[in-house]
């Protein structure tokens, strides 16, 4: 079962939907991304499963429980944007944050050291929120939420802004975390980390659902659609290949699409060898980025036309 | 543990070890005491720099003399003409001298030169002193003998007492009036100082989306009410401190205080006392009886009127984006902070009119009004349960009101919204 399950999610402000009919599942122990372009209803959707927001329609499901109030204590969010108390130091912002989800004071302190020294953040304790600069108050922000090791952890585009050294760092983390056990909802517009990191994703646009499984059945749903070449020799056989679309061509690699399937890439693949010193041959699948591309392309026919 | 109660704690330990929390704590009471010696010394100080007013007296009837008797301090028989006075008055040997023209008597008037300025106290007293000087004259002239004149001089002294039920008791009206009308403007102005904190600290959370994380945490009722109890409960033991502290203050300097302003006093409250002739040295002994209950009401008002306004402030707090914001959508409420202090006056000179009974039966107003009246007057007990009634059911009401606003406005960002808007967030809730 489920260890979160969205059931006909709708959350709408006057007329606008911010969120439409929204149902899927996120299974124990797994990485989860929600995707979607700007404005697409990520934060909202967040939002309510972290119980900050109610749903207008639908309901969550939270470890199979109708969400409550006292789940909150048992989820861990960072929000989009930073929220520290700029005038409290770093160990009185964990304090007061990790008291609010049920922690005794000395055991947030005890972990808000553990977990500094953890993220590289050694000796920040006494340090104002005001003199970080945002990558640091982001960790901090991060390990607000996780001093209670919560069971869920929902991340709202936890790696905007930090440089690829802190991105590495983040990366970590979140691995260990997992591999403990911990399932983690997050969300983002950067294709290429999902593709490193998600096992399932659910991609929306405009407040509605149009993709969602693991990562493994989205791409297969979307096909093997590629063939990559690459060859030493006279390129020229490409050009008897007849009706196919080349999508890209240089002196000794090729990109072609494919639209009949494994026959056509055996007899691509045939020619090449005839003609050419082959050296490598592909067939790839699309990448998450050519996916979100085209799906969110397709599911806004108008702003297309406009 | 419960989220408010978290929340509050946390507001009043962050706030309460602050170092503005500290120096306003303690220098508020030295403040008072500043402002109550402040007078007093310099009510001695003003002996050793006189004003000096010369006389040239032309009536030859000898007033300049029983002018100088009146006040020697003051008055000095002019030893030039008028042409080399006006030469020591600009250079600052004198303050300034009268001109006592021959037929002064008879036209009633005497012409003052000065370099202008001066005060209205010494005004006031030159004038009064020529004025007594001159009736008595008059009444000289017309044949009263100095017996009659001392009986139409005389000054009826007025001893106030107070009935009550158990005992008869010097009437302390005036101090006691004084004393609400200040506490009155102490309520005024801890509304306006711990809304606008509260008010602050909200638009503080929007702004910098730490509210998202308190939310993803607690309710948002709850955030509020831990707020709104956190920097109450400061609020509180601000009052109490300057209240020990005060007393302790004066405890240890008062006697001193009283023992040099002797006779003369500046402390406003008791003008009244020497109007009456009384002894002030007795009076200030004699502290003024303040009973519990007084007290106790006191506090309640405070409380009460420190909820009612600012949780308001907090949902405006929660609606707006900006400072801006703030200072539009807070308006209708701080006007009801205000327009009460604009009657204290009015309350002040007749606390048992019926308008003063209905004023501060009025919730918004009764932590101004009925402080004022419960010290100024003895309010029948039924006026007093029937405020704190209302009271108590309009903060509930307003408690209810801006929930409804914060929850909604709290995580709204972008254009403020209308009073219409508003309106809406809190039927449709």
């Amino acid at each position: 079962m489920a260890f979160l399950e969205l059931e006909h999610v709708s959350k709408w402000y006057g007329t606008y939907r911010a969120n439409d009919d929204i149902t899927f599942g996120v299974e124990p122990g797994r990485l989860f991304g929600v995707l979607g372009p700007n404005g697409a209803g990520k934060t909202t959707l967040l939002r309510m499963i972290t119980r900050i927001l109610l749903p207008d329609q639908g309901r969550i499901l939270f470890n199979g429980e109708p969400l409550r109030i006292e789940h909150q204590q048992r989820i861990g969010y960072v929000p989009e944007e930073r929220g520290l108390y700029k005038n409290l130091t770093v160990l009185d912002n964990l304090q007061y944050f990790a008291q609010l989800k049920g922690l005794s004071a000395p055991t947030a302190r005890e972990r808000a050291h553990w977990w500094l020294q953890r993220m590289d953040a050694r000796g920040w304790e006494k340090k104002k929120v005001r003199e970080l600069s945002k990558g640091m108050s982001q960790k901090v922000q991060f390990i607000a939420s996780v001093l209670h090791q919560p069971p869920l952890l929902v991340l709202d585009e936890p790696f905007s802004g930090l440089d690829p050294l802190n991105v590495e760092v983040f990366l970590d983390v979140i691995a260990e975390l997992r591999s403990s056990g911990t399932t983690i909802l997050f969300s983002t517009h950067v294709m290429e980390q999902v593709e490193q990191l998600c096992d399932d994703i659910v991609l929306i646009n405009r407040g509605r659902i149009v993709e969602y499984g693991s990562l493994r059945q989205v791409k297969a749903r979307y096909g093997i659609r590629r063939l990559e070449l690459e060859f030493d020799g006279d390129d020229s056989f490409l050009d008897r290949l007849g009706a196919v679309t080349i999508l890209e061509r240089r002196d000794h690699s090729a990109a072609i699409e494919l639209s009949g399937g494994l026959p056509q890439a055996q007899h691509i693949i045939a020619e090449a060898l005839q003609h050419t010193m082959l050296r490598r041959a592909e067939c790839v699948e699309p990448t998450l980025r050519e996916i979100f591309i085209e799906t969110v392309r397709r599911t806004q026919p108008q702003e297309i036309a406009a | 543990m419960n989220a408010a109660w978290i929340i509050a704690r946390h507001e009043f330990v962050s706030r309460v070890r602050t170092k503005g929390f500290i120096i306003a704590t303690v220098l508020a009471p030295l403040g008072i005491l500043l402002l109550v010696a402040l007078p007093i010394v310099l009510s001695q100080l003003e002996v050793s720099a006189p004003h000096r007013i010369a006389i040239w007296d032309e009536s030859g009837r000898n007033l300049a003399a029983k002018l100088i008797a009146a006040d020697t301090a003051v008055f000095v028989q002019a030893q030039e003409p008028p042409s080399k006075l006006r030469a020591k008055v600009l250079a600052e040997e004198l303050t300034g001298y009268l001109l006592i023209p021959r037929n002064a008597l008879e036209r009633d008037s005497v012409v003052l030169f000065t370099r202008g300025g001066g005060g209205l106290g010494l005004h006031e007293a030159i004038t009064s002193a020529v004025r007594d000087v001159f009736r008595r004259e008059r009444l000289l002239l017309h044949g009263a003998d100095t017996a009659l004149i001392s009986v139409i001089e005389h000054r009826t002294k007025i001893e106030r007492v107070k009935v009550t039920a158990e005992r008869t008791e010097r009437d302390q009206t005036a101090l006691l009036t004084g004393i609400g009308y200040l506490l009155s403007f102490v309520v005024y102005t801890l509304l306006f100082v711990y809304g606008g904190i509260v008010m602050r600290s909200v638009l503080e959370e929007k702004t910098n989306r730490i509210v998202e994380i308190l939310a993803s945490s607690a309710r948002p009722f709850d955030i509020m009410l831990g707020k709104i109890t956190g920097v109450g409960a400061v609020g509180l033991f601000q009052l109490v401190l300057w209240m020990v502290l005060t007393a302790g203050v004066f405890a240890l300097v008062g006697t001193a205080l009283i023992s040099m302003s002797g006779a003369a006093t500046h402390m406003e409250a008791l003008t009244y006392y020497r109007t009456q002739n009384n002894d002030i040295a007795t009076v200030l002994l004699q502290p003024p009886s303040i009973s519990l209950g007084q007290i106790a009401a006191f506090v309640f008002f405070f409380l009460a009127g420190y909820v009612f306004f600012s949780t308001l402030f907090a949902g405006i707090a929660a609606a707006a984006d900006t400072e801006q914001d703030i200072q539009t959508l807070q308006a209708p409420v701080s006007i009801f902070i205000v327009l009460p202090i604009l009657t204290v006056p009015l309350i002040m000179n007749a606390p048992d009119s019926t308008l003063a009974v209905v004023l501060s039966l009025v919730p918004m107003f009764s932590p101004i009004l009925m402080v004022m009246r419960l010290f100024a007057t003895e309010v029948p007990w039924w006026q007093v349960a029937a405020s704190v009634v209302l009271m108590v059911i309009a903060t509930f009401g307003a408690i209810w009101l801006a929930g409804r606003i914060y929850r909604i406005g709290i995580l709204r960002y972008g254009q403020r919204p209308s009073f219409r808007q508003i309106l809406r967030w809190i039927v449709s809730g």
